[in-house]
């Protein structure tokens, strides 16, 4: 029997730049940035927890010593082995968005962010609306 | 008029409001489909009144209630059926009504939630003129009655705004006429701000101003004469700018201005070419 929590839906390869202008900067060789993928979690209907195996790549201007934080307890703070390390991936099971942090391992100052949105089919359908709320005509 | 216009196209020159937009791009520009959309606006405003001798109208809520399924519409007392809905277009079937009425009548659609203190005429006597015209007094006025108009809007969506094209014609007989409207809006999100700039141009058919405007026998024997009616354009721009302070609460501040066509400004029902409104309040969505 299947686990119900197991077949959750995971949109790949949505780009950060789509959903963050500053992004669009993270190409350049003095920013620092950390890109995570996928950044959506899309739960069935029934599902309640999302769980995913997330990777979350860092770029910086000097390779240095990194951790990356998060506003979830379930997990801890993970640190870099090696400068040159530019990637870490972990198992997440969540039912709320995850916000990751970068932070030097030194000097402890945060360098970048992303964010894992979890999102339901559930959530109600949207459309365009022709006509604003509160005009006077 | 031409003041008004000079900011607003003035305004687009900004560099910060030249952003792509993408369709349904922010929660303001959409709606959740299959649920009822409530919302009151409480505050103070003013609506002009051009007619003779009739008080302008307080506005103190503006509701807004909308519906919309996968095709079916309904937005604020227009009824709607989407044909084609694309990126960067839509083509829909709707109702509309007048809002000419509006100017007569307490419990037109119109005027719901809006009140004046008075409607009936003054048959207040003008100061006297040289003119030798005889002047414009007017027994009771007869029915303006309400009517429906159906038709056909089309929205055309480009990164300098949204421009809405339509036509709609009596549904009912009331008057047979026709009315057209050219709009551009140009929805402009700084920081938590929504400002929605528009310039309009509503056409109304020669029935249609006639039906309204026109001085009739049992009104006024000699300018029932006088006045003979013609189809013209209204130019009309309009700013609402929200600024949002919570998912269900907005300030509110509203702007409107129209300056009436010549050929209907000519009827002696009027002494003002153009209608104003403001309002300004707080705006609560469910």
């Amino acid at each position: 029997m299947a686990h119900p929590r197991i077949s959750s839906l995971c949109v790949l390869g949505l780009s950060l730049s789509l959903m963050d202008p500053n992004s669009a900067q993270a190409a350049s060789s003095d920013v620092s940035s950390l890109k995570l993928t996928p950044e959506i979690c899309i739960t069935g209907a029934d599902e309640k927890a999302c769980e995913i195996r997330v990777e979350l790549r860092w770029e910086l201007p000097h390779n240095e010593l990194i951790c990356i934080l998060s506003d979830n307890a379930d997990y801890p703070k993970l640190c870099s082995d090696t400068p040159e390390q530019q990637s870490i991936s972990l198992n997440v099971s969540t039912l709320t968005d995850i916000h990751f942090v970068l932070v030097s391992k030194e000097s402890n100052q945060t360098l970048a962010g992303a964010k894992l949105k979890i999102t339901s089919t559930s959530q109600p359908q949207v459309r365009r609306r022709y006509r604003n709320p509160w005009s006077l005509f | 008029m031409y003041r008004i216009l000079v900011i607003l196209l003035t305004s687009l020159c900004l560099p910060s409001i030249g952003m792509a937009k993408d369709s349904c791009a922010t929660k303001d520009e959409c709606i959740e489909m299959r649920n009822w959309d409530l919302g009151v606006a409480v505050g103070w405003g003013q609506k002009t009144n051009p007619l003779r001798d009739f008080d302008d109208i307080p506005v103190f809520f503006i509701p807004s209630v909308a519906y919309y399924g996968e095709h079916w519409f309904f937005d604020n007392g227009n009824v709607g059926y989407n044909l084609i809905e694309q990126n960067d277009f839509s083509l829909n079937l709707v109702t509309s009504y007048s809002l000419d009425r509006a100017y007569f009548y307490r419990w037109d659609p119109s005027n719901i939630f809006l009140t004046r203190s008075t409607q009936e005429q003054a048959n207040f006597k003008t100061a006297n003129s040289l003119s030798s015209e005889p002047d414009p007094v007017f027994n009771s006025l007869e029915s303006r009655n309400f009517t429906m108009l159906g038709g056909a809007e089309a929205f055309v969506y480009t990164q300098l705004g949204t421009i809405r094209l339509a036509y709609t014609h009596d549904m009912f007989n009331v008057h047979n006429g026709s009315e057209a409207q050219i709009k551009w809006t140009y929805v402009w999100h700084p920081n938590r701000w929504v400002i929605d700039l528009s310039l309009v141009f509503d056409w109304k058919s020669e029935n249609v101003v006639d039906y309204y405007y026109s001085v009739r026998p049992s009104e006024n024997a000699y300018w029932s004469e006088q006045y003979q009616a013609d189809s013209g354009w209204n130019q009309g721009a309009e700013v609402t700018a929200r600024y949002i302070l919570t998912d269900n609460w907005d300030l509110l501040l509203a702007v409107r201005y129209t300056q009436i066509a010549d050929e209907i400004a000519a009827s002696p029902l009027l002494d003002e070419d153009y209608s104003s409104t403001y309002f300004v309040g707080a705006a609560y969505r469910f």
